[in-house]
C-alpha cells in the first residue's frame, strides 16, 4: 500500500516552490538530485505510510531560474527557510545526488534544523583521482549507460530517451540549466564543505548502489570518515539512483533508520 | 562594400579517422596528434596566406579564438594578430572575436586591443563573443550565466578604453576597484565593434541598439537566415530610431571560387566536407551547454535534430542552403549579389580556407576572389554611390 503526495504551491519569505506532500508522522523532507522528485516517488509513497513525507521540486527545476539562485548555499538557505515556514523542525532530511550535497549544506549552517540527515549517492565532496560522472559533457545515452546497474533499465531508459515528447525535453533542459547553475564549476562539489562536516553531530545515514558510477563508491567512504555520527548501507545490485533501482529497499533503509535513531 | 579575408588556420594534416575514433576534435582529440614539425609549418604558411590577402586587395583580415581543437590552432587571437599587424602596412585586422568573458580580468582584453591598435596605427578591429559551448566545459565558465557575463565584460572593455581612470568597476561577475588601463585606443574613441552570430535574435537586438549600433556578423548561416536576422536588425534598429547604413551588416561564411561552377565544386569538395565533417563537428550537449542559449532554441535542436555541426554534410547541401557560396566567377556574384543588393550586406568575410584546403588551391581561390569578385562589387558600389550623388 502507498500514499499519494499532493502537489502545492508554497510560498517561502516572497519565493515560491512547489511542493509534494502526503502521509503522517515524523516530517521527512526529501531532497531530489538532476532529474526532480520523479525518480523517487514510488520509494516516497511508500515513506508517506509511516511519515509526513514533503518533497520539494527545487526552484529552477522544471521552471525558470530564480533571480536569488547563484548557488547551493541559496538552496540551502532557501530550505532552512522552507523547514521554518512549515514548522518541520527537527526535520528528518533524505536527499539524493544533489540533494545530499544540499542536506549537508543545511546541516553545518544550522544542525538543529534536522533529527537525522540520509544522504544517497551524494554530491558535495571531491576525492582526487576518483573519477566522477559528467552529467553535463557526457551524451544523453552515455549518462544513461552510467547511471543504473541493471542493463535491463539502461535498455528501457535509452527507449525512454528516443521518444521524448516536446514537453519531456523542455523540462530535461530546464532541469540541467538548473544543476548547470548551482554545479557547474566546481564540478558538483563546494571545495568548503568538507572543512566542516564535524559540525553535523547527528545521526546520518550513508546509503549507496555498490555499482555507482556516477559517485563511486569511495565517496561513501569518504563521507563515512568525515560525518562524525554515520552508518553506511551499501545497496549491491544498484548504481546511482538507488531511489528508482530498488525502491522498495530504500525506502526500508530510509525507514529503518529514522525509527532506529528517532523512536 | 568591404571584403576580408577570414581564417580559422585549421589543423588541417589531421587524419579522419582520428576523427571517427575520438568523436571529435573539440575536447576530445588528444592533442598527442598535434604533430609540432607539420604545426610549425601550418603557421608559416597560414601567416603567409594572411599576408597574402593585402597584396591581393582585400580590405582586411580576420582571426579569431578557439580553444583545444584542431578546428582552429588560434587560443590567443592577439598573437596572431600582432604577427600579421607586423607584416603588413594597410589592411585591417579583425579579431572575430575575444572570448573576454572567459576570462577573469577581461580589461586583459581591452590592453592587448589598446597595444595592437597603437602599434597598427589605429588597424585594429573588435569583436567580443561568447565562445562556443566546449568552451565553457574547458574554461569552467558557468555557461547559465553566459549572456549576463559576456555583457559584463563588453561594457567593462568599453569603460576601460573611454572612460578617464581609474574608476572602479561594480560588476556581479567581475568587480574591480582599479581600472586604469594603458595604453589608450589609437582610434577614438575606441576600434570599430562587430558582433557575430550564428544566429540569435538576443545579439541582433543587442547589436542594434541605438548605444551600440554594431555591425552584425551572420556567421557560417544559410542564405534564409541571413535574411533573417538582417531584417530582424533593420527593425530593431527602427525602432531604436535609426537606420543601418551597409556596413552595419556581414556576413562570414566559406567561399569557393573557381574557373566554372564544375571545378569549384570538384575542387573544393572533398576539403569543405572535412570542414563540416571532420573538423567542426561536435556533439550537441558540447556546443550548447546548459544556459547557454534559450530553452526554447535549445529545444528546437534537440527535436529537430538538424544542427548543422553533428556531420554528415555534403557539400551540395551546404551549397544549396547558402551556408558555402561556390561556383564559377558567375555563380558567386549572383549569390553575393542577394547578400549585397537584396539584403543590404556591405562587410564581407570571405573564409577561403577551409579544412584540407591546401595551400595551392587556397591561393587560387584568393586570387579568383579579389580578380572577379571584390572589384565587381566595389564598382558596383561605387555607381551606386555616384548615381546617388
Amino acid at each position: 500500500m502507498s500514499i499519494e503526495l499532493k502537489a502545492a504551491d508554497i510560498d517561502v519569505n516572497g519565493r515560491a516552490v512547489r511542493i509534494y506532500r502526503g502521509g503522517a508522522g515524523r516530517p521527512v523532507l526529501y531532497l531530489h538530485g538532476n532529474d526532480g522528485p520523479d525518480s523517487a516517488m514510488p520509494a516516497l509513497q511508500r515513506l508517506a505510510q509511516r511519515f509526513d513525507v514533503v518533497a520539494p521540486v527545487h526552484p529552477g527545476f522544471g521552471g525558470e531560474l530564480p533571480e536569488w539562485l547563484d548557488g547551493v548555499h541559496d538552496y540551502a538557505y532557501f530550505y532552512l527557510d522552507l523547514i521554518a515556514t512549515l514548522g518541520l523542525a527537527p526535520v528528518h532530511l533524505v536527499g539524493q545526488s544533489l540533494g545530499g550535497w544540499l542536506a549537508l549544506e543545511m546541516a553545518v549552517r544550522h544542525p538543529q534544523a534536522a533529527g537525522s540527515i540520509t544522504i544517497a549517492g551524494s554530491a558535495g565532496i571531491h576525492l582526487r583521482n576518483v573519477p566522477k560522472g559528467d552529467p553535463f559533457f557526457w551524451s544523453p545515452e552515455k549518462l544513461i549507460q552510467h547511471l543504473f546497474a541493471d542493463p535491463a533499465l539502461v535498455t528501457e531508459w535509452l527507449e525512454r530517451e528516443r521518444t521524448m515528447t516536446s514537453a519531456q525535453i523542455e523540462q530535461r533542459l530546464r532541469n540541467q540549466r538548473a544543476l548547470a547553475r548551482v554545479a557547474w564549476s566546481p564540478p558538483l562539489y563546494n571545495p568548503n564543505l568538507g572543512k566542516w562536516l564535524h559540525r553535523v553531530q547527528i545521526p546520518t545515514h550513508i546509503i549507496w548502489g555498490e555499482q555507482d558510477r556516477m559517485f563511486p563508491i569511495d565517496y561513501a567512504h569518504a563521507f563515512k570518515q568525515m560525518l562524525p555520527r554515520s552508518v553506511l548501507t551499501v545497496m549491491p545490485g544498484c548504481g546511482h539512483l538507488v531511489q528508482l533501482e530498488s525502491a522498495e529497499a530504500f525506502a526500508g533503509h530510509v525507514a529503518a533508520f529514522i525509527e532506529e535513531v528517532a523512536p | 562594400m568591404n571584403f576580408y579575408f577570414f581564417h580559422l588556420m585549421p589543423y588541417g594534416v589531421l587524419e579522419q579517422s582520428v576523427v571517427d575514433t575520438y568523436g571529435s576534435t573539440w575536447t576530445q582529440t588528444p592533442n598527442s596528434f598535434y604533430d609540432p614539425e607539420e604545426g610549425r609549418k601550418l603557421y608559416e604558411r597560414y601567416l603567409n596566406e594572411l599576408e597574402a590577402a593585402e597584396h591581393l586587395g582585400f580590405d582586411g583580415i580576420c582571426v579569431n579564438e578557439h580553444h583545444q581543437t584542431a578546428y582552429g590552432l588560434m587560443p590567443a587571437p592577439s598573437i596572431i594578430a600582432a604577427a600579421m599587424v607586423s607584416r603588413t602596412k594597410r589592411v585591417k585586422i579583425a579579431i572575430v572575436g575575444h572570448g573576454a568573458l572567459l576570462r577573469n580580468n577581461p580589461v586583459t582584453v581591452a590592453e592587448e586591443l589598446a597595444m595592437l591598435d597603437n602599434i597598427s596605427g589605429g588597424r585594429i578591429i573588435c569583436a567580443l563573443v561568447r565562445g562556443i559551448g566546449t568552451e565553457y566545459y574547458i574554461w569552467q565558465v558557468n555557461p547559465t550565466y553566459s549572456f549576463e557575463r559576456h555583457r559584463e565584460a563588453h561594457d567593462l572593455i568599453i569603460r576601460a578604453w573611454t572612460e578617464p581612470g581609474p574608476f572602479a568597476f561594480e560588476g556581479k561577475h567581475f568587480h574591480l576597484p582599479y581600472v586604469n588601463p594603458w595604453p589608450r585606443p589609437y582610434q577614438q574613441p575606441h576600434p570599430p565593434m562587430w558582433a557575430p552570430s550564428n544566429g540569435s535574435s538576443e545579439t541582433v537586438e543587442w547589436a542594434a541598439h541605438a548605444d551600440r549600433k554594431y555591425t552584425y556578423l551572420q556567421a557560417f548561416g544559410s542564405m534564409a537566415s541571413s535574411e533573417r536576422y538582417f531584417n530582424l536588425y533593420r527593425k530593431f534598429a527602427a525602432a531604436q530610431g535609426w537606420t543601418p547604413t551597409p556596413d552595419k551588416l556581414g556576413w562570414l561564411g566559406p567561399v569557393y571560387v573557381a574557373e566554372s561552377d564544375e571545378i569549384a565544386l570538384r575542387e573544393s569538395k572533398p576539403h569543405i566536407e572535412s570542414f563540416f565533417n571532420r573538423f567542426i563537428l561536435k556533439p550537441v550537449q558540447s556546443s550548447f551547454p546548459p544556459g547557454y542559449t534559450s530553452i526554447e532554441s535549445l529545444r528546437m535542436i534537440r527535436e529537430r535534430h538538424s544542427y548543422i555541426q553533428s556531420g554528415g554534410q555534403q557539400a551540395e547541401t551546404v551549397m544549396k542552403e547558402g551556408v558555402f557560396i561556390c561556383g564559377g566567377p558567375d555563380t558567386v556574384r549572383r549569390q553575393f549579389d542577394t547578400l549585397i543588393s537584396q539584403f543590404g550586406v556591405g562587410q564581407v568575410m570571405a573564409n577561403l580556407q577551409f579544412g584540407t584546403l591546401p595551400h595551392d588551391l587556397t591561393m587560387k581561390n584568393m586570387r579568383l576572389f579579389a580578380q572577379e569578385i571584390i572589384p565587381y562589387f566595389k564598382e558596383k558600389a561605387a555607381s551606386r554611390r555616384s548615381a546617388a550623388e
